[in-house]
């Protein structure tokens, strides 16, 4: 018999393969169909109605759109969190990727697929907040190339945050049933302690400008600088509101960083069968 | 099996160590194109790691893995497919999820486990979520998705565990038709009854291989096996001094047939239903001899027992 090795499968159809098991997985977890649509609008409505205090004369229409992009975000980042540590430190538990490695399996097709399933989902509960927001009377700035640009460009940037934090908790906490918990409470960790993501940097006692370099709370404010207008947001400011190509240019850092991040934990913990 | 039969895998010197357990102290194996070779041993006795070795799963300390002609397992993993008891299926996703799922990432996934699961009697079963699959029926699925990839060498980690006979002869009649159609088929296990389909049989014991060849050699190497019913022999009669029940009867080894005059002469055959004497072996026989007994057992290549009876 003559042995001739095949073609692998194109890493496309892989990645695509990887995607439709986890969104297959996800579609039966009550806990995180919760957190990608119940979660983010409650706490919208609590912000509304007992977070904030809106002088009677104020046009509460920016206030409610930049809550809704907010919390949008917020939302996203959570289910993503929540999708990538509780999957992946599954497989890592199950010692799946025993069986994965020995397939002709890409590692980076693998993790583009688990991010791909978290990210539709996020999308998902993003665009649900934000069309709650609307319907709350919310006043969105209109939507040119630019601002659709900043929009997809945040909101892959919190779901690649969201991919390289919970993947990190996943190889240091191995009770894979704990994860979802713990995910989210990093998360709300994240949202607090960035003085809601930076969007009441006044909250922050010292050093408030670090809300224009963390991760999450830049991409925040970029998003509603962007959307809302800029000349709307006096409630996020000082710092000034990051509008600037170089804070672009800081979040792509933070994207190419994370991503290598992330392929290196699953190359490594995955793939590389090293032990946690 | 001609001396023209071509090697599929060769191992040598392959050590594994995990912390302070050294798993596998140095195997040597071979396996030859359309066998079916059966790697038993005990329960901790190292096969599912041996085998993890063998397909790139685990990465061994020392040694020298190659299959198909100097390749890699990582450079070879298109050509073969391996079932891991337990560390396959996603409890979350259905039968017919987790089956479409590792047939879409593998280039050679094939609909052949249309038949397999039929075969096994898992069809009715495979829109439910394997969470609430028995450990039986965890097994068929993973057959399944294993043996409907079309490669020309498989990996069954304890293929049998928890299934039940009519299965168990199911899943033999399947593994022959495989090997029949040229497939080369590695089964480890620990039960016996998997030894009838094996055309080799390679010994693991304490991370080593201690004993290797076709069923027929290796039974012949096995020393008298004592039988005795209605008593309890002194241990200290037979072979290792290692006993071991079976059903209402006591079986061990004897150093040679003339042991069995001193053997009765221990046990008082006075009584009504006491039964002394040398049966034929059979493969619990086998099993129990080169798994626990054997005190001279040697790695392959080291003196360690290599039966062969001219067609290997």
């Amino acid at each position: 018999m003559e042995y001739t090795l095949p073609n692998r499968v194109p890493w496309t159809r892989q990645t695509t393969t990887f995607t439709r098991r986890h969104l297959q997985q996800l579609s039966r977890s009550k806990m995180i169909v919760f957190l990608a649509v119940v979660w983010p609008v409650l706490w919208y409505f609590l912000t509304m109605e007992f977070f904030i205090d809106v002088p009677a004369d104020a046009d509460v229409g920016p206030i409610k759109a930049a809550n809704g992009m907010n919390y949008g975000l917020f939302g996203a980042f959570t289910v993503t969190v929540a999708v990538f540590a509780g999957e992946f430190a599954r497989d890592l538990d199950g010692e799946r990727y025993r069986k994965f490695r020995t397939m002709p399996v890409s590692p980076s097709a693998d993790l583009v697929g688990r991010f791909l399933a978290g990210f539709l989902l996020g999308v998902g509960s993003y665009l649900m907040t934000i069309g709650v927001a609307y319907a709350h009377g919310g006043s969105f700035g209109g939507l040119g190339v630019q601002t659709v640009a900043v929009i997809a460009l945040t909101l892959a940037l919190f779901c690649l945050i969201a991919m390289a934090l919970a993947m990190g908790l996943a190889i240091v906490i191995t009770k894979p049933e704990h994860m979802t918990t713990i995910a989210v409470v990093a998360v709300l960790m994240a949202f607090f302690v960035t003085g809601y993501n930076g969007t009441a940097p006044s909250l922050i006692a010292q050093n408030a400008e670090m809300v224009n370099y963390l991760p999450n709370s830049l991409a925040t404010r970029m998003q509603i600088a962007v959307w809302a207008g800029a000349e709307n947001v006096e409630f996020m400011t000082p710092p000034e509101a990051p509008v600037s190509a170089s804070y672009a240019g800081i979040l792509a850092g933070y994207a190419a960083v994370l991503s290598a991040t992330s392929f290196a934990i699953i190359k490594q913990f995955g793939y590389g069968g090293v032990r946690r | 099996m001609s001396e023209s039969v071509r090697t599929v895998l060769e191992a040598h010197g392959v050590r594994k160590r995990f912390d302070e357990n050294q798993v596998l102290t140095g195997v040597d194996l071979t396996i030859l194109e359309g066998e079916i070779l059966m790697l038993m041993g005990s329960n901790g006795a190292g096969k599912s790691v041996l085998t993890s070795c063998l397909t790139g799963s685990v990465r061994p300390d020392t040694g020298r893995i190659e299959l198909f002609d100097g390749l890699s397992p990582r450079d070879a993993r298109p050509l073969f497919s391996i079932m891991m008891q337990g560390r396959m299926a996603d409890p979350d996703l259905t039968g017919h999820e987790n089956l479409q799922f590792y047939g879409s990432l593998h280039p050679n996934g094939t609909n052949s486990w249309q038949t397999l699961v039929e075969r096994l009697e898992l069809e009715s079963e495979l829109d439910r979520p394997v969470a609430e699959y028995s450990g039986g029926m965890e097994r068929k699925l993973e057959i399944a998705i294993t043996l409907s990839v079309d490669v020309p060498l498989y990996f069954l980690d304890e293929p049998t565990a928890e299934l039940d006979l009519a299965m168990i002869q199911e899943l033999h009649d399947i593994v022959l038709e495989q090997r029949d159609a040229g497939k080369t088929i590695v089964v480890t296990s620990h039960a016996p009854l998997d030894a009838q389909i094996a055309e080799r049989i390679a010994f693991l014991r304490d991370g080593e291989i201690v004993a290797d060849g076709r069923p027929e050699a290796l039974f012949e190497s096995v020393p008298p096996v004592l039988r005795v019913r209605g008593a309890v022999p002194p241990a200290t009669s037979v072979v290792g001094e290692r006993l071991f029940q079976r059903g209402d009867e006591v079986r061990g080894f004897l150093p040679d047939e003339d042991a069995l005059g001193r053997v009765r002469d221990q046990v008082d055959e006075r009584g009504n239903d006491v039964l002394v004497e040398i049966d034929r072996p059979s493969y619990t026989d086998l099993f129990n001899y080169y798994t626990y007994v054997q005190e001279n057992a040697r790695p392959v290549g080291k003196n360690a027992v290599q039966c062969t009876d001219g067609g290997q």
